[in-house]
């Protein structure tokens, strides 16, 4: 599907009322092409919904949503040819087949060789020695790959995947971690990636959407958005001087949490010299330091609110 | 047994059925339908069957009938719900497929059950009974009725309006009520 544009999806002023509870806010944001976009946000902050309005399953009250620069409320037909979706949280009919399902999903879709096609996904997503059973008798995991293998089977130009590792041990998770990019850098795919899993997030997207409350928050790198909290923990095993550690960060009025000879300090990462240097020049006497950058997983609790450690 | 053990189990369905349109039908709606398809059928049997003298035929033709319809709007109903059913309903949704064509599929299919359905039945009234409607046709078309032959087309084709447009109407309802209510249930629950 040949467009002019340089984003795969564009969403603009995108806003979903039910009855007075707006769920999502005007929100605009965009996937360019071939890459990776994580699309983040606490439990109600309004992902389910604006993925389902990028679905069509869900009508926006109002605001676009276009792929490859077409709406998709115009072309659904067309444009559903070229995406697709797959999340741990459906399933496919449970007295089917592996094949069965992928081969009667071929037919969903304008597929040249739809038997080939689902061979390479069985082999792909690892599913040739279950292939013939019934996906009632499938393990949560053996599930979550053939949802997979379900939303590369049309080889879609754009991809939503909900939480794709979720049940999956680390091995496969990382095996369809390290499948999603090289299939991204071949193909050039764009994908909208939802997960809870931080370090996966960061490992994998280029950038990120946080969503929270039904309104974009934060639109960067996962390692900018990490940068911004400027606040970095220091922790440090005392030997001698633990109420003096503590004095210090009373006095300096930063945040510590104490637990036997272990102490953690919240301070900002510029005042991390200054602080040791005091350390050295009060004559205390550590054994163990490190220090902690914030990570994605701080910048979403810090936005959430559910940690003071950083302001974002 | 603790009073308000008891009280809790009836809490938990007071609550569900003040919000379950399904509940609620089954204590005031199929009542209703039940009273109306049966009251009818009753009035038929003693205005028209009984006078004519064979209850045999009348009965089993308006059974085929009944399956007839009955499978036609079950298999429906069942084919879209169970898609809501195996979590597989938004994978379809979420596909080029449109509306008309799920639906027409579904109807497709069971338009095919509804003939295979109907060619067994047949195929058994036959052999139980010795009665064939195919052949009953043939006469109809030919003005070569037998007594029996010509009271079932009669009873498919004329008398039995009333009784098929209720079993129709109550079983189309039904396919369509239940579908409607299970899947925007899940839709607005999703």
């Amino acid at each position: 599907m040949p467009s002019s544009t340089n984003f795969a999806v564009e969403v603009n002023s995108l806003t979903k009322r039910f009855g007075t509870f707006e769920a999502v806010k005007g929100i605009s944001f965009n996937v360019p092409k071939g890459k990776i976009v994580g699309f983040l946000g606490p439990n109600g902050a309004g992902k389910t919904t604006t993925i389902q309005m990028l679905l069509g399953l869900l009508i926006p009250s109002s605001g676009t949503i276009s792929y490859f620069g077409k709406d998709l409320a115009t072309h659904r037909q067309e444009i559903m040819e070229k995406v697709n979706f797959s999340s741990t949280y459906i399933s496919m009919p449970w007295r089917l087949t592996i094949k069965e399902c992928l081969t009667y999903t071929s037919f969903l879709y304008k597929i040249n060789n739809r038997r080939k096609r689902v061979e390479e996904v069985i082999e792909t997503f690892r599913l040739q020695d279950l292939q013939h059973k019934e996906v009632a008798q499938l393990s949560e995991g053996q599930r979550t790959r053939l949802m997979l293998a379900k939303g590369f089977v049309n080889h879609p130009e754009v991809l939503l995947l909900d939480e794709p590792t979720a049940s999956m041990d680390p091995e496969s998770a990382q095996y369809i971690r390290d499948f999603i990019q090289s299939y991204r850098k071949e193909h050039d795919i764009s994908i909208l990636f939802t997960s809870h899993n931080m370090p996966e997030v960061e490992d994998i997207c280029d950038d990120v959407i946080f969503i929270n409350g039904g309104e974009v928050i934060a639109h960067d790198t996962p390692e900018n958005l990490a940068r911004k909290l400027d606040i970095a923990r220091v922790s440090l095993t005392v030997a001698d001087g633990l109420k003096r550690v503590a004095a210090i960060c009373e006095k300096d009025k930063l945040p510590y949490t104490v637990n036997g000879r272990y102490i953690k300090i919240d301070l900002k990462e510029k005042a991390i010299p200054d602080f040791l240097k005091k350390l050295l020049e009060k004559g205390i006497d550590y054994t163990e330091i490190s220090i902690d950058k914030p990570n994605l997983e701080d910048f979403f609790l810090a936005v959430t609110g559910k940690n003071n450690h950083g302001t974002a | 047994m603790a009073l308000h053990r008891l009280l809790a189990v009836l809490l938990r369905q007071l609550y569900a059925t003040r919000r379950s349109l399904d509940r609620l039908t089954d204590i005031f709606y199929w009542p209703t339908i039940d009273l109306c398809i049966w009251g009818l059928t009753s009035a038929y049997f003693q205005k028209f069957a009984l006078a004519e003298g064979n209850i045999f035929v009348t009965i089993v033709s308006g059974l085929i009938l009944w399956i007839i319809l009955y499978m036609a709007s079950n298999s429906i109903a069942i084919t879209i719900l169970a898609d809501l059913w195996d979590r597989n309903l938004m994978n379809v949704l979420v596909s080029p497929l449109s509306w008309t064509e799920w639906l027409t599929g579904n109807v497709m299919l069971s338009l095919i059950k509804v003939v295979l359905s109907f060619l067994f039945t047949m195929g058994l009234t036959l052999l139980l009974f010795k009665i064939s409607l195919f052949s009953t046709m043939a006469l109809f078309n030919t003005s070569h009725c037998t007594t029996h032959s010509h009271q079932l087309v009669d009873c498919v084709y004329y008398n039995r309006i009333n009784f098929a447009l209720w079993h129709a109407y109550s079983n189309i309802s039904m396919g369509t009520r239940s579908c409607c209510v299970t899947f925007f249930g899940n839709l607005l629950s999703a």
